[in-house]
């Protein structure tokens, strides 16, 4: 620890400092479409890779591009610790989601844009911006100039396809296992618990993601003629998917874990008004609204192959699939969970029908044990960030399933989950975005931790 | 007189085949997003040429309400007593769908395993063949007034030769209108179809949310549109799979002839395992009750869905109903069951796209009596009496106009014909059989109403 450290005020000038820098590297970013999902072209992939690498050299980081196998591309960039003092690894993702129903983007999802304080446009939140949160951080520091005071080792690890199930991540990990290996993990892919409210993110759902195929018939036929005695798939399918929930809209399948969740309100008006349920609809499912959330399944039908209502011919469809996404309490296993669901649809199909469950990806939950030095550190830095406000721990409904990699492969780390997104990023929807002042405190904690982390 | 006509008619099956695989190769999909509007114009004009030299000398194209052009044509006899019977077929067809599922070129008429395959082969331009196959067979002894119309947008379901009788009603009456755009109970089985289902179109909406969001940030508290609409949906079928639209009875039987459950399920293609639905007879289910088929839905495919709630959802239904259910009535139940399943207080809207009437025919006249000894004499088996699940909208619109009129359905569209999917096919025998059906019953219904 010879490095003087650096005042709040320092820290806090320096990323003012940075600011313009860091957001011009973010629109870079933002305009690259790199999307895992099968069926997209996956060249995009290879720029922001590259993109990321050079943002990392120009840090002074010794830079590499690694993957496995058919794996896209991740970056790690390593900056050695000095004398005495902890390493840290600072992980996001430069992949997106697809971005869906292009005309219900307000501007294009690849030319980020600001409106009213925020960025817009897809992967300007999730997770592009926590690229760039860790870039700042470092920059704050003077990383990679001749003044760097870094009082860290730091290795950032950015992943290239986590939106698609981080199917090379065990991989990766095990093949860069030296070079990786931190005393503190930060990963920045969650968010806080409001504007203005910083969190640590302690618990996550798990994740199945699954196909269920129902086949009644060998063809079309037209509904006219056969159209009483034939089940049509759609309607087959339709019945089966509805017993997934009850009428409260609880999930109604057997065997899946729920438990309980932090003593925290989420006011049902803030649900409302952050999810933009439409007036008189209600909320569906019993508890809690963050138990519902954060500590009980849910179950969402993503998707279904069936023809377009405008132009559908009168037929009775012969086959119909459909995707379906549950989320995992706490305490729930991904494997038991699928066999769970695969038990419940093949149980359910009606009619006879052929079912097919077939899997996709999934995630263990997550619950992380947020005490000790370096979740304190955590915690006083979000409080300066944020001038005062204690951060709460807060669970996601969302699944990062890599999180549980990270803690098997680095089980002496403490794993600080944190991020830039706000309840109203729409993160994965149509008209992402990142609250522009909200992403300065982020920059500014995430320096002062690397700075408290550097003490312990 | 029916040895020599079976002889005749034998004769004339290469013909027969020649001008099927000319009309099928005519893609006259009545949708020039799909297809253009030559396709249509050339097998109007192929068949006004073909019925003009059978000696409709007046053959001519008129123009119908929706713009399609349907042929028309008179044909007079020399007794002025004569009873006048009107011909009907239609020359467009139904796309081909799946292109990858057709086993042969689907405008292309090919022979398999002694079916001629090729969209329209059945539905409906192997009517027009048997038409034109009749009267080549009755040479000029045809005792009858021939009126003829052949229309070009019946597959559109745009109603454009339902809007032309009524303000035309002179130019189309006759004592017998053969609707010829069915088909008989199986090959070598004769059969009429004396009852129709009508239907009702609609697609409901439904919405929940503003955008999409984030499926685990949201999901559990959150209700999405494709899961309500799913639970919607779910509430037409009971668990035997009767449809249960509220208010709409379901118990009807079937009195007329039976449709065998194995016969349907080869004709339909139920795959092994999978259960004929509703608990009745399939009589019963596909002539007598409603059913509700969905057709389709607006949601994500699949691949590249991402993982985000949906704010909205529509699916496009099917309401078939039998004779004695009234469309508006029906309509106005599938709406208010709709509204009345939506749970969670999502947002529902209920457009309706299309209804149709459903048909009865009177079978007590002398047209019946002469098609019933026709077939007989065709096929050495009595004639069935059919139901048929689907709609053709112009018989009520034939019954409402001319209520003195025989309307008689009938034609080579068996059930193996899988019209409306791909792989359509016809039987030649079907057209053989029902040409000589067709020759038999204009001499015997001459006779009949000449004494």
């Amino acid at each position: 620890m010879t490095t003087p450290s650096f005042s709040d005020e320092e820290l806090r000038t320096a990323i003012a400092r940075e600011l313009p820098g860091v957001r011009a590297d973010l629109e870079r970013l933002a305009r690259i479409p790199g999307i895992a999902f099968e069926g997209f072209d996956f060249t995009p992939l290879e720029r922001s890779a590259e993109a990321v690498a050079e943002l990392l050299r120009g840090l002074g980081l010794q830079t590499q591009i690694a993957r496995i196998g058919d794996g896209h591309p991740a970056v790690i960039g390593v900056k050695p610790a000095p004398p005495g003092a902890p390493t840290v690894l600072l992980y996001a993702h430069h992949d997106v989601q697809p971005v869906g129903d292009l005309s219900r983007w307000e501007s294009d999802p690849f030319e980020p844009v600001e409106r009213d304080g925020r960025l817009y446009g897809r992967g300007c939140a999730d997770d592009k911006a926590g690229i760039m949160a860790h870039v700042a951080a470092l920059r704050a520091f003077g990383c990679g100039t001749a003044d760097d005071r870094v009082p860290v080792g730091v290795v950032v690890f950015v992943e290239g396809e986590e939106e698609f199930g981080s199917a090379s991540l065990p991989d990766l990990l095990e093949a860069h296992k030296d070079t990786l290996s931190s005393d503190v993990i930060v990963i920045a892919d969650s968010g806080n618990w409001d504007i203005g409210v910083p969190a640590l993110t302690t618990s996550l759902r798990g994740i199945v993601n699954l196909f269920v195929e129902v086949k009644v018939l060998k063809q079309a036929v037209h509904s006219g003629m056969a159209g009483g005695a034939t089940p049509d798939a759609l309607m087959t399918i339709a019945r089966l998917l509805a017993t997934l929930h009850d009428d409260n809209g609880d999930v109604a399948v057997d065997g899946l874990v729920s438990t309980s969740a932090a003593p925290l309100d989420y006011p049902e008006d803030r649900f409302r008004e952050e999810t933009g349920i439409l007036d008189g609809v209600e909320l569906i499912g019993t508890g809690r609204i963050v138990e519902r959330l954060w500590t009980k399944p849910a179950i969402s039908v993503l998707a279904i192959d069936a023809p377009p209502t405008a132009g559908a011919p009168n037929a009775v469809i012969p086959t119909a699939k459909a995707k379906i996404s549950v989320r995992l309490a706490p305490g729930d296993d991904r494997r038991r969970a699928y066999a769970t669901l695969k038990a419940h649809l093949e149980k359910h199909a009606p009619w006879g029908a052929r079912v097919t469950v077939s899997f996709e990806h999934d995630g263990d939950p997550i619950v992380i044990e947020a005490t000790g030095p370096a979740y304190d550190a955590a915690r006083s830095a979000f409080k300066a960030a944020w001038d005062g406000t204690e951060p709460v721990d807060i669970g996601v409904g969302g699944s990062i399933p890599f999180i549980a990699t990270f803690k098997e492969a680095f089980p002496d780390a403490a794993v600080l989950v944190t991020g830039v997104e706000d309840p109203f990023s729409k993160a994965h929807g149509p008209n992402e975005s990142l609250h522009l002042g909200e992403f300065e405190k982020v920059c500014l904690a995430e320096a002062m931790l690397l700075r408290n982390v550097a003490a312990l | 007189m029916t040895d020599e006509l079976r002889q005749r008619i034998a004769a004339l099956m290469p013909q027969a085949r020649t001008d099927l695989a000319e009309l099928v190769a005519m893609k006259s999909v009545a949708d020039p997003r799909q297809f253009p509007p030559e396709e249509c114009a050339r097998a109007a004009q192929w068949t006004l040429d073909a019925f003009a030299e059978l000696g409709f000398t007046d053959a001519r194209l008129v123009e119908t309400a929706d713009g399609s052009k349907a042929v028309y044509g008179t044909r007079r006899c020399p007794n002025p007593d004569a009873p006048t019977v009107l011909l009907y077929a239609h020359y467009d067809v139904q796309p081909p769908l799946d292109d990858q599922a057709w086993r042969t070129p689907p405008f292309e008429l090919t022979e398999v395993d002694g079916r001629w395959y090729g969209r329209g082969s059945a539905d409906c331009k192997g009517n027009i063949v048997m038409h034109l196959t009749a009267l080549r067979a009755l040479r000029d002894d045809v005792p009858v007034h021939l009126k003829l119309i052949v229309e070009g947008s019946e597959e559109q379901g745009t109603g454009g030769l339902e809007e032309f009788v009524a303000p035309n009603a002179e130019l189309l009456k006759a004592d017998a209108i053969l609707v010829c755009d069915t088909g008989n109970a199986a090959v070598g089985s004769p059969a009429a179809t004396v009852s129709l289902r009508g239907m009702v179109n609609v697609v409901v909406k439904v919405e929940s949310l503003k955008t999409e969001v984030h499926s685990g940030m949201f999901g559990g508290p959150a209700p999405d549109a494709l899961s309500a609409l799913v639970r919607m949906l779910a509430t037409l079928r009971d668990e035997n799979g009767g449809t249960t639209v509220t208010g709409l009875d379901n118990t009807q039987t079937w009195t007329g002839e039976a449709y065998p459950p194995d016969r349907f399920r080869a004709d339909a293609g139920l795959l092994d395992g999978v259960e004929l639905l509703g608990g009745g007879h399939v009589s019963d289910l596909v002539w007598a009750r409603p059913a509700l088929s969905i057709l389709g839905i607006d949601c994500p495919p699949v691949v590249g869905s991402a993982a985000a709630l949906q704010p909205h959802a529509a699916a496009r239904l099917n309401l078939r109903i039998p004779p004695g259910t009234d469309p508006g009535q029906a309509q106005a139940a599938l709406t208010e069951h709709l509204k009345h399943a939506a749970p969670w207080g999502v947002h529902v809207t209920v457009e309706v796209e299309a209804t149709g009437s459903p048909f009865r025919a009177d079978t007590s006249g002398p047209a019946y009596a002469a098609l019933g000894e026709a077939m007989k004499e065709a096929y050495g088996t009595e004639m069935a009496m059919l139901g048929q699940g689907g709609s053709i909208p112009l018989c009520n619109v034939f019954a409402g106009q001319y209520p003195e009129a025989e309307i008689i359905l009938m034609g080579v569209e068996e059930p193996l014909t899988l019209m409306h999917a791909p792989n359509e096919s016809v039987h030649p025998d079907e057209i053989a059989g029902m040409a000589l059906t067709e020759a038999l019953f204009l001499r015997k219904f001459a006779d009949r109403k000449t004494g």
